[in-house]
């Protein structure tokens, strides 16, 4: 089982990958009509993925390295064995945050805001 | 419940930018060193022996062999133990001959069996001459025979032959030849026969890799002689010299792509070998001669124009022997270059889109699109000046109700490129093609007037424009006549003999001038009279024709001094002949001042009318002209010859004028004799009063600028569609079509106004009653013009104003045509619908508002990947008048005019 993270550049390899929640926003667009209840419809296609992920690092050093790489305006890569379902290219959507591992104090929780990009 | 699904995507792409698609990396498709050679080794095998230690002594032609001599006696042909006769072991064979001739040969023979043919032999023997004179020969016979031999007398030598079996059984030949001057007599002896098969290899995988010789040539493994390994490919000549050649086809090559094959070589002898590698039907890589006993590497690149072709490897075998010419062939491959794959445009993301079709506007199409960043590279190369054209296609699919799908392309000419402020979008505008007219202009030093040759034709003036665009007007009936007219008078009196003959004489000798009529199909409209001169005789050199007055009448056409004056005619005559045409010139008291001016000569072909014209510039002193057409200096007219003339103009002007008199009557003027009808001077009176200057394109002035005032002051559009079909249509043409805008069916929205203040976007008024068109401009004499074209009442009046020459009037009243019906207009959304197109018929019902209809003035559809509007389209309306519901308009079926009925009239909907 193994996690990565890559820029093109640099490669971080994660501990853990934890998926905490995904969603694709539909664009569907509805018309009302005049002189009538019924409405109607225009599909378009939905938003990619929007979530939120973790990944555990192995020092707090390279947690911050991802973090700053994930926060820096760039496209980033994820690609794993432990959760395929997940794997995309994304970009930051929200907050890329650090928290230290409840249990091990030497290791690091990178948690990443995202939106898929392909 | 949902009404309507459906689901509408539109796509963009730029032409005129070529896009990259990821490279495909090239490969190698093929490599052979020629390494899988293979062959096993078959050791040499006795295939007969003898050593006659079998034989007691005496046993006659021991084992089978026969000895023969020629005019001489065998003496012996016997096994024999002795020592003398034993090279080895315990026995020998004696062979003897008696009296064996200067240059005879005594020769002993066996027949043997079993042998492969194709294999290589190698038969030995001893043989003991007794005499110092015998040479020993060993050989097969019908194939050859090794060299004499002689070891010395009585002492054991050994001779061999090799050969290669061409037959299962060969007869083995051992000779004795007598050299001496005289006859011989000798006891000779042979012993410890051998004929050995040779070793061979026995090759399992010849290891060519596909690669097969021409006729002409020889290709095999050699196992000694590889580059990169141990084995390459030895190519010889199989006889004489020339080309040496080996081919393979290679298949499953992908047609368009780039492929080198090259190959090493080895030459053998630091000959010249020219070697070189090709593919067949194209054409081979530099030819090279490598290095003396080294490998060298030519290649050849081409590209595929098939999924197969034939490599070739070939070099030149130029000498003999055919060996020293070898070429060892090695390593050779067939690779496949990295290959970058295109897009003739440049695809584009669209992010939202606005698409409008206009009737009433020029142009007639404009789109407004976002879309996504390009690459930073295509980014600079989306440039407007470089005439890039932006392709839309909107597709519409339905799920409810199921309909076919709606594919519409938009082929526009991109005019704007606007980067958000906020990044990441552009925003570009792409117009139909009236903006190449509207841009384009003429660019030149003097005026192009190349539209007067079209002047009777509208359509004819907008295709000689658009002929630059390598395009046409589509089909159509829609035209306006543009001819220039300019009053003129016709200083010649009496020019067309319509009643008498007149002061008309024939001139030179021998000629009579009448009048003839019933011409049909002459040259001047409405004209069928004319002059004709006729001959008994010869007319005298360069004399006789048509003479404007008769000796004794001095002539009657005034004019003035110093001043240009153009005279005309037309001519026929019933053989070919040069003319030359003349004029006298008088003062205005009657002394001649010329007896003749050349104006211009002419050649006739027989019996053609043909136009004669040139002009003169009178003298200080000049006062009157007599103008005359006679048979050129140096030809004259003989008996039998005719000369007919009409149409004789003269007007005070250096332009061509076309022949009228008085009597003349067309759609451009009225006509009248100043005097006398047809003993006077005539005049022609415009009846248009379009400025002179209409059809001059001014250097610098655009297309648009030009043909816009002419198509719309005869109340025409021009107008090119988003196919790039251009139109010459009426302004309110229609199309064939019904929109409906409904409540309770597709109709979102809608606004129903009534407003005299209304302006559309350059601030001209919506509604009016009258109209006034002011045209300024300055002609070509440099004065400045000024005209009015109006139309309509005085109750809300607009002026518009313009700068150009007065094309006539009409685009008053095209104007106030098109405001009317605007007293009422809708501008309604409604879901999309990609087959509305303007001037198609509208009909619309909303909410508190009485049934419209009226025509689509104007649609636009709306795409947007996020906003609420996608999906819908705008429609603007005009002509709306109000309709009852029961009117004819909504009737299902269809007119019969020969009845007066409807068909099939099955009620109102």
């Amino acid at each position: 089982m193994s996690t990565t993270i890559s820029n093109g550049s640099t490669t971080w390899t994660a501990l853990i990958l934890t998926e905490l929640e995904d969603a694709r926003e539909g664009r569907n667009v509805f018309h009302s009509i005049l002189g009538t209840n019924e409405r109607s419809v225009s599909f378009r296609p939905g938003a990619l993925s929007t979530g939120t992920f973790q990944v555990l690092m192995a020092t707090r050093a390279l947690a911050s390295a991802l973090r700053d790489a994930v926060a820096d305006g760039q496209v980033l890569t994820l690609d794993s064995t432990e959760l395929p379902d997940l794997n995309m290219t994304f970009v930051l959507a929200g907050q890329a945050g650090l928290m230290v591992h409840e249990d091990d104090r030497s290791k690091w929780w990178v948690t990443v805001e995202y939106e898929a990009v392909s | 419940m949902t009404a309507v699904k459906s689901a509408e995507v539109l796509t963009a792409r730029v032409y005129g930018i070529t896009y990259s698609l990821p490279t495909e990396p090239g490969a190698e498709v093929y490599s052979h060193g020629f390494e899988d050679y293979a062959g096993t080794t078959i050791p040499a095998a006795t295939a007969y022996s003898q050593n006659f230690d079998g034989f007691v002594s005496g046993t006659a032609n021991p084992d089978g062999w026969l000895t023969t001599v020629t005019g001489g006696t065998v003496s012996g042909n016997q096994s024999n133990t002795a020592a003398f006769y034993r090279q080895a072991g315990a026995g020998g064979w004696w062979v003897g001959h008696s009296n064996l001739p200067a240059a005879g040969s005594m020769n002993s023979k066996r027949t043997v069996t079993g042998l492969t043919v194709g294999r290589s032999y190698t038969f030995t023997a001893y043989g003991r001459p007794a005499h110092a004179s015998l040479r020993l020969r060993a050989g097969v016979t019908g194939i050859g025979m090794s060299g004499q031999y002689n070891p010395g007398v009585n002492t054991w030598g050994l001779v061999s032959y090799s050969f290669v079996a061409t037959a299962t059984s060969h007869e083995l030949v051992l000779t004795m030849d007598n050299t001496s001057a005289g006859t011989l007599s000798a006891s000779s002896a042979w012993d410890t026969l051998t004929l050995t098969r040779n070793a061979y290899i026995d090759i399992t995988n010849p290891g060519l890799g596909g690669w097969a010789a021409d006729a002409n040539s020889k290709g095999t493994v050699d196992p000694n002689a590889g580059r990169g390994g141990t084995k390459g490919l030895q190519a010889e000549r199989l006889t004489g010299t020339g080309q040496v050649a080996h081919t393979r086809t290679f298949t499953g090559l992908l047609v368009g792509r780039s492929y080198t094959l090259s190959a090493w070589f080895w030459n053998w002898d630091d000959r010249i070998v020219n070697a070189k590698v090709g593919v067949t039907g194209k054409g081979y890589g530099t030819s090279s001669d490598g290095s003396f006993m080294a490998y060298a590497q030519v290649s050849y690149t081409f590209t595929a124009t098939a999924t197969s072709h034939e490599a070739l490897l070939e070099h030149t075998s130029n000498g003999t022997p055919t060996a020293a010419y070898t070429v060892v062939w090695d390593d050779i491959t067939l690779t496949r270059a990295d290959y970058t794959p295109t897009l003739p445009y440049l695809p584009l993301k669209v992010i939202n889109g606005n698409i409008t079709l206009d009737s009433e506007t020029a142009p007639y199409a404009d789109a407004r699109v976002t879309v996504a960043l390009p690459e930073e590279d295509y980014l600079e190369q989306l440039n407007p000046i470089d005439g890039l054209r932006l392709q839309l296609t909107a597709e519409q699919e339905w799920v409810f109700p199921l309909r076919a799908p709606v594919t519409r392309t938009f082929d526009l000419y991109l005019q704007k490129v606007n980067a958000v402020a906020e990044g990441g979008a552009l925003e570009l505008t792409a117009v139909s093609d009236e903006a190449l007219l509207i841009d384009g202009g003429h660019l030149g030093a003097t005026v192009d007037t190349s539209a007067e040759a079209n002047q009777t034709s509208l359509r004819a003036i907008i295709n000689g424009v658009l002929s630059g665009y390598s395009t046409s007007l589509e089909a159509g009936t829609d035209d306006a006549d543009f001819t220039i007219t300019s009053n003129r008078t016709n200083l010649m009196p009496n020019p067309n003999v319509r009643t008498a003959v007149g002061s008309w004489i024939a001139g030179g000798s021998n000629g009579t001038l009448t009048r003839q009529t019933g011409l049909t199909g002459g040259p001047v409209p409405g004209v069928t009279t004319y002059t004709r001169t006729t001959w008994t005789g010869a007319s005298g050199d360069g004399a006789g024709g048509a003479f404007g007055q008769t000796a004794t009448v001095a002539p009657t056409l005034n004019v003035n001094p110093n001043t240009v004056y153009r005279l005309s005619v037309w001519v026929r005559s019933n053989v070919a002949k040069t003319l030359r045409f003349m004029t006298q010139t008088y003062t205005s008291a009657g002394a001649v001042v010329s007896g003749g001016d050349l104006l211009a000569t002419a050649t006739l072909v027989a019996n053609t009318w043909t136009r004669v014209t040139g002009t003169i510039t009178t003298g200080a002193t000049v006062g009157r002209l007599g103008p005359y057409i006679y048979a050129n200096t140096g030809s004259q007219w003989a008996s039998g010859n005719t000369f007919d003339t009409l149409g004789w103009t003269v007007t005070q002007t250096a332009d061509d004028v076309a022949s009228f008199d008085g009597s003349s009557s067309d759609a451009y003027y009225t006509y009248a004799w100043t005097g006398t009808a047809n003993a006077s001077s005539s005049t022609r009176t415009r009846l248009d009063n379009r400025s002179p200057d209409l059809l001059k394109l001014e250097p610098g002035q655009t297309f648009w600028d030009f043909l816009d005032p002419l198509i719309k002051s005869v109340g025409l559009r021009l107008w090119c569609d988003e196919q790039r079909r251009w139109y010459l249509t009426e302004a309110e043409s229609e199309l064939e079509g019904l929109v409906t805008v409904s409540e309770g069916f597709n109709a979102t929205s809608g606004t129903d106004s009534r407003d005299l203040r209304s302006t559309n976007a350059d601030g001209s008024p919506i509604n009016f009653t009258g109209v006034v068109v002011r045209y300024r401009w300055t002609d070509t004499a440099g004065v400045e013009q000024t005209r009015y074209d109006y139309a309509g009442t005085n109750r809300k009046v607009w002026r518009l104003e313009l700068d150009r020459p007065y094309p006539g009037p009409g685009r008053a009243q095209t104007l106030l045509n098109q405001a009317e019906g605007r007293g009422r207009t809708q501008e309604l959304a409604a879901l999309m619908d990609l087959s509305t197109s303007p001037r198609m018929a509208l009909k619309t019902v909303l909410p508190g508002v009485p049934v419209q209809t009226g025509r689509v003035a104007r649609v636009t559809f709306l795409f947007d990947s996020e906003g609420e509007q996608h999906g819908l389209m705008t429609v603007g309306s005009r002509g709306l008048v109000e309709t009852p519901a029961n009117a004819w308009l909504f009737a299902l079926g269809d007119w019969n005019a020969a009845t007066g009925t409807w068909s099939a009239a099955t009620g109102t909907n």
